[in-house]
């Protein structure tokens, strides 16, 4: 800054030297200044020259240390001068200094004046904010003009004044936060070559999205369930932030007649309809809160799932164990002998249990052949199939591996089976082998080809298939979804001939069990040939959604009714383990009846899943009533039933 | 000069786009827009078309442009200005309007007069089912030679060049100036591969080289390279193509200088560096740190954009000037490009892209541009649709993401799009000149080759004198 300080030359007012003393010299003394009356220098310090003129001999003083004159006096004349050094101003203020030039009673006074040295201070270089933002002040002393700059990221400071003066305050304010992660800013205050960073830190926002504790446990994937009676449930939230109820959007349930939901405050309220069915029905509903800022972190999931009424049968349970240590869990299929034995395979080995108790009684092995399916047709005999891996030259649609299907048939596991050979023509992985009527005269045998989304049959007569065989190329009702692996979903003949039609039931995007009476007819050969194709029919809904990896079943005709019953498998943790088995009358394939359910808890021995994940049942024949056997490998139990439809 | 009229853009962008455009900011305004396909107006300075000086040849209807791709076509025209005068002709008569004439392949050496960057001398290209450099060694000025033909046959001549490039690497030889002045590797990209971080010129992929636009002096040298551009007598447009990052998209960036430059942006270096993990192809939950990222990013491109509008028009403000851009906006913020308009409401219109924030916003640089076009290169199941990836959904989102800030072109890519890469697509033609045409503010092919190809010059020539029937 610089000081407008004005130095005068002046002569004092006197009486005249003539009048006092006559006679004498009476002129007067003048001094006049021919440089500048005020003089600035920088704040490094520098030379300072005054020129004057002076009537008569001259001195010069300095009434300031820093301003150091080396010349002091002189002659009078037109061309005088005083010289001087001024030092450097090591303080923050502007300094003046005084140099009085005397010629006889004449004086003449020049201004000096240095800036200061530059001072930039600030003393608290951080900050801390909540992440409800607020105001930071900045103490700032400085003796200069300076400037804020906040980067050009940081949108979320602002500071309404962005240059100060001396000693004063930048408020900068700061946003609310609605970032996980704790945010810094590094502000420059800045004048000249002087500059200063403070930092801004902002706590995180400390999001949260609870349900009450009562609901804790289905937050994320878990089932509420609720009576066959239907009511009013509520689960409170907890969160600071906005949310929402909704269905799937992409996929919305089927049927959202029996189930209402709403956001009342922080409360769903779910409204259920009774049930007046004999099987359970579940929709997903789906929370999400502030997705525009952090898309699904927030909220959850959950599965509504209605009790039905009670079956008209209840199948009793006779007896329900661990499954043996010797038993692997994990392709786990089921087959009973002539001879009377309960045969559970493992993949590698078939073994035999006792069927009056689940007892362990021993190992059984076919030279050669891998048990991947087992699996009676109606007769008895016991079937055994390997996979098939049928691999496809895409260029020439060819297949180059797989063209034949291998299956062994045998009444008695200690005699070798016979041989079947079947022709293949798709790709994929080839298993699930399921056989109905009697292979040795006239029977069907289906399975699942794994990633070509499509299912197999033959018709059999003799041990052999028969010539006009044609199913190896059909699609199942949802043809969009190939299953992974052939265990993944079941296929099997409705009667002793294809012609009788195919159940189906797969982890396909359905988990419904379907019936189509032309299976011979695939839909592309439909297209082609320009006749009406005939879709998949529903039989029952009953066990879809949620649980749906294992999904084998069997068919018994039992004095003179078509009885059906399938299990559910093990899908991840959704919704529990469920081991559900449904029990059907299908005798009028169009109008199918639910005879008995069996609740998973009723039978399971374990509590703890394995991470195997399959499942298979069996229906026969028993004496005066059926026997059901079930396995569930995901919990290690295996079981039997008897009821009478 | 030539002014030119603009008619209102279409009432409904006025929901999508906040502020009011202003048509006489913009220079350049064809009659593109004019739904009867008025002709252009001239002031009284300039009156009518010269027909001893074609420089300004008019148009009916709205314009046309053709690619005429240096690469795929230089062995036609790399050594015989007669083979130009010819295709110019051929194309007129198709009725084409104008021509984006490439020059400045992939390779970044020029096919124009330039005191800073070298001469294109070869290309690499498929010749007869070989792969192989195509010689130059004829000294006429190739640009000044389409130039001239281009007006003669009643073209507009527009130049494009690859911008962001300066280098092509192929599995027959390296070509371009950071090849041939190896001091110029830290102006080169260095992206984050499975060798970490690498420069280009030690990335063994074949491809164009790409430079960092975050490099002060790549920016310069470019701005220098557009400036000796503008300059071209009788020159109508320039295109920028390649105005973007690296191939690699959002692993793409992580120069040194751009390193600086982020910091500056952020006030404090970036917790994260790189900023993206490697390998991401879409991010749909951005965190902080990587949505300044891509904001820097485009900002960058937009700073550059922005320079280059202003050499241009410095230069020679009767040149038009433009960019190309893939018309697939959701997937572009990959290539640290927004060209849609700063006044496009990106949040309320584009909820689902989570990377489009305030500041991402206003790095849009369409408002910058005297014309864009759009690369609406979906394939030939997907001329109709109101989505990205049918060319009629991406005309009309684009209308929708530009605001009637600029006239745009848009269409197909008719060689290498799906559908369309065996040729025999002469039934579709007609039915995408009049869904360009109906739908956007210009037709624009690629490219020239594909015509030649897969002889869809009479295809063209039907459906666009249909089109013009019906003014």
């Amino acid at each position: 800054m610089m000081l407008s300080a004005v130095a005068v030359a002046c002569t004092k007012e006197q009486p005249k030297d003539d009048e006092k003393n006559p006679g004498k010299d009476t002129t007067e003394a003048k001094i006049e200044l021919t440089s500048n009356a005020s003089v600035s220098v920088p704040v490094e310090g520098d030379a300072v020259t005054i020129n004057f003129k002076a009537t008569a001999d001259w001195t010069a003083a300095s009434d300031a240390e820093w301003l150091t004159l080396t010349t002091k006096s002189g002659k009078a004349g037109d061309a005088c001068s005083v010289k001087g050094s001024v030092v450097k101003n090591e303080t923050n203020d502007i300094r003046t200094a005084k140099v009085t030039i005397t010629a006889g009673k004449a004086t003449a006074e020049v201004t000096v004046t240095q800036d200061q040295t530059n001072a930039l201070n600030i003393k608290v270089l951080d900050y801390e904010v909540g992440a409800e933002g607020g105001t930071v002040e900045v103490e700032v002393e400085a003796n200069v003009e300076y400037e804020v700059t906040i980067p050009e990221a940081v949108d979320w400071v602002h500071n309404a004044a962005t240059k100060g003066l001396a000693t004063s305050k930048v408020t900068l304010t700061v946003d609310p936060s609605t970032d996980l992660e704790a945010r810094e800013a590094n502000i420059k205050i800045a004048a000249g070559d002087l500059s200063s960073s403070i930092k801004i830190t902002q706590a995180a926002f400390e999001a949260y999205f609870d349900f009450d504790e009562e609901n804790s446990s289905i937050q994320y994937g878990g089932r509420l369930t609720i009576p066959q009676e239907g009511g009013t449930f509520t689960i409170g939230v907890s969160t600071n932030l906005d949310w929402r109820v909704h269905y799937d959007e992409e996929w919305p349930p089927e049927d959202t007649s029996w189930l209402e939901f709403k956001q009342e405050g922080n409360t769903i309220v779910i409204t259920v309809d009774a049930n007046e069915g004999y099987i359970a029905r579940d929709n997903w509903i789906y929370v999400n809160a502030a997705e525009d800022l952090y898309g699904d972190k927030f909220g959850g999931y959950f599965q509504v799932y209605q009790e039905a009424l009670d079956a008209p049968v209840t199948p009793q349970l006779e007896w329900s164990v661990s499954a043996p240590e010797a038993i692997a869990m994990g392709y786990n299929r089921l087959a009973f002998t002539e001879s009377g034995a309960l045969l559970v395979s493992d993949g590698a080995m078939i073994h035999a249990l006792n069927p009056a108790d689940g007892g362990y009684l021993k190992e059984i092995s076919f030279d050669g052949i891998k048990p991947t399916s087992i699996c009676n047709d109606d007769a008895g005999n016991v079937i055994v199939a390997e996979n098939v891996v049928a691999d496809i030259n895409w260029e020439t649609g060819a297949l180059t591996s797989g063209t034949e299907l291998k299956v062994y048939c045998t009444k008695d596991v200690d005699v070798a089976p016979k041989e079947i050979t079947l022709p293949n023509g798709v790709y994929g992985t080839l298993g699930g082998f399921r056989a109905r009527g009697d292979l040795a005269t006239k029977g069907s045998i289906t399975g699942v080809a794994a990633g070509a989304m499509f299912w197999f049959g033959y018709d059999i007569a003799n041990y052999e298939a028969v010539s006009n065989y044609y199913g190896t190329q059909n699609s199942g009702p949802a043809t969009g979804d190939a299953m992974w692996v052939p265990e993944y979903g079941a296929v099997l003949s409705y009667g002793d001939d294809l012609h009788d039609g195919v159940l189906y039931r797969s982890y396909d995007g359905t988990e419904k069990v379907y019936y189509r009476k032309d299976a011979y007819t695939p839909k592309w050969a439909a297209e082609q040939a320009g006749i009406e194709y005939e879709a998949w029919s529903l039989v029952t809904e009953a066990g879809a959604g949620g649980n749906e990896n294992q999904n084998n079943m069997d068919i018994l005709d039992y004095n003179g009714k078509k009885i059906l019953a399938f299990t559910q498998g093990y899908h991840f943790t959704w919704a529990g383990f469920n081991a559900d088995i449904y029990v059907l009358d299908i005798t009028d394939i169009a109008n199918p009846q639910v005879l008995a359910t069996v609740k998973t808890a009723d039978w399971i021995k374990s509590e703890t899943p394995n991470g195997a994940n399959s499942a298979d049942i069996l229906l026969r024949e028993g004496d005066g009533f059926i026997e059901m056997y079930a396995i569930h490998s995901g919990l290690a139990t295996i079981a039997k039933f008897i009821f009478n439809p | 000069m030539r002014k030119i009229l603009y008619i209102a853009g279409v009432l409904s962008l006025l929901l999508s786009c906040s502020g009011k455009d202003d048509p006489t900011a913009y220079k350049w305004r064809d009659s593109w827009v004019d739904p009867s396909g008025g002709k252009e107006s001239e002031d009284p300075e300039t009156p009518g078309e010269d027909p001893e000086n074609p420089s300004t040849p008019e148009i009916k209807g709205k314009p046309r442009y053709v690619w005429v791709d240096a690469a795929a076509s230089f062995r036609y025209y790399a050594n015989d200005a007669a083979y130009i005068e010819e295709d110019c002709a051929r194309i007129a008569k198709m009725g084409f309007t104008d021509i984006i004439v490439d020059v400045r392949p992939t390779s970044g050496d020029v096919l124009f007069k330039s005191a800073v960057a070298p001469a294109c001398t070869k290309v690499a290209a498929w010749v007869g089912g070989n792969y192989k450099f195509v010689e130059r060694t004829a000294t006429f000025d190739y640009l000044a030679a389409f130039i001239a033909a281009g007006h003669k046959a009643g073209l507009r001549v527009n130049a494009a060049i690859n911008t962001m490039v300066g280098g092509y690497h192929s599995s027959i030889g390296d070509v371009g100036m950071v090849y041939d002045q190896p001091d110029k590797k830290n102006w080169c990209a260095v992206d984050n591969l499975s060798s970490g971080l690498t420069n280009a010129m030690d990335d063994s992929d074949t491809g164009p080289r790409f430079l960092d636009p975050a490099n002060p002096q790549v920016q310069e040298f470019l701005l220098t390279l557009l400036g000796e551009l503008a300059s071209y007598e009788g020159l109508d447009g320039i295109v920028l193509d390649r105005c973007r990052y690296d191939d690699y998209g959002l692993d793409a960036g992580y120069t040194d200088a751009a390193k600086a430059a982020f910091t500056e942006y952020l006030g404090t270096e970036p917790k994260k560096w790189p900023v993206i993990d490697r390998g991401k192809t879409s991010l749909s939950s951005p965190n902080t740190l990587e949505r300044n990222w891509l904001t820097f990013r485009c900002k960058t491109i937009h700073a550059f954009v922005k320079k280059a509008a202003e050499t241009v028009h410095s230069v020679n403000p009767d040149v038009r000037f433009g960019v190309y851009v893939g018309a697939w906006f959701s997937e572009y913020y990959t290539s640290g490009v927004n060209w849609s308009s700063e006044k496009y409401d990106l949040k309320a219109n584009e909820s689902s892209y989570k990377w489009a924030s305030d500041a991402y916003q206003k790095t849009g640089f369409a408002d910058l541009l005297d014309f864009i076009f759009l690369g609406a290169y979906a394939g030939t199941d997907g001329v109709h649709g109101s989505w990205e990836w049918s060319m009629e959904g991406f005309a009309k989102l684009g209308e929708k993401r530009l605001c009637g800030v600029v006239p745009f072109a848009a269409g197909p890519d008719i060689g290498n799009a799906s559908g369309f890469t065996e040729g025999h697509q002469e039934a579709l033609i007609p039915d995408i000149v009049n869904t360009m045409l109906s739908s956007a503010d210009g037709l624009f092919i690629f490219d020239l080759c594909h015509i030649r190809m897969y002889d869809y010059w009479d295809a063209f020539e039907s459906a666009i004198n249909a089109y013009l029937n019906t003014l």
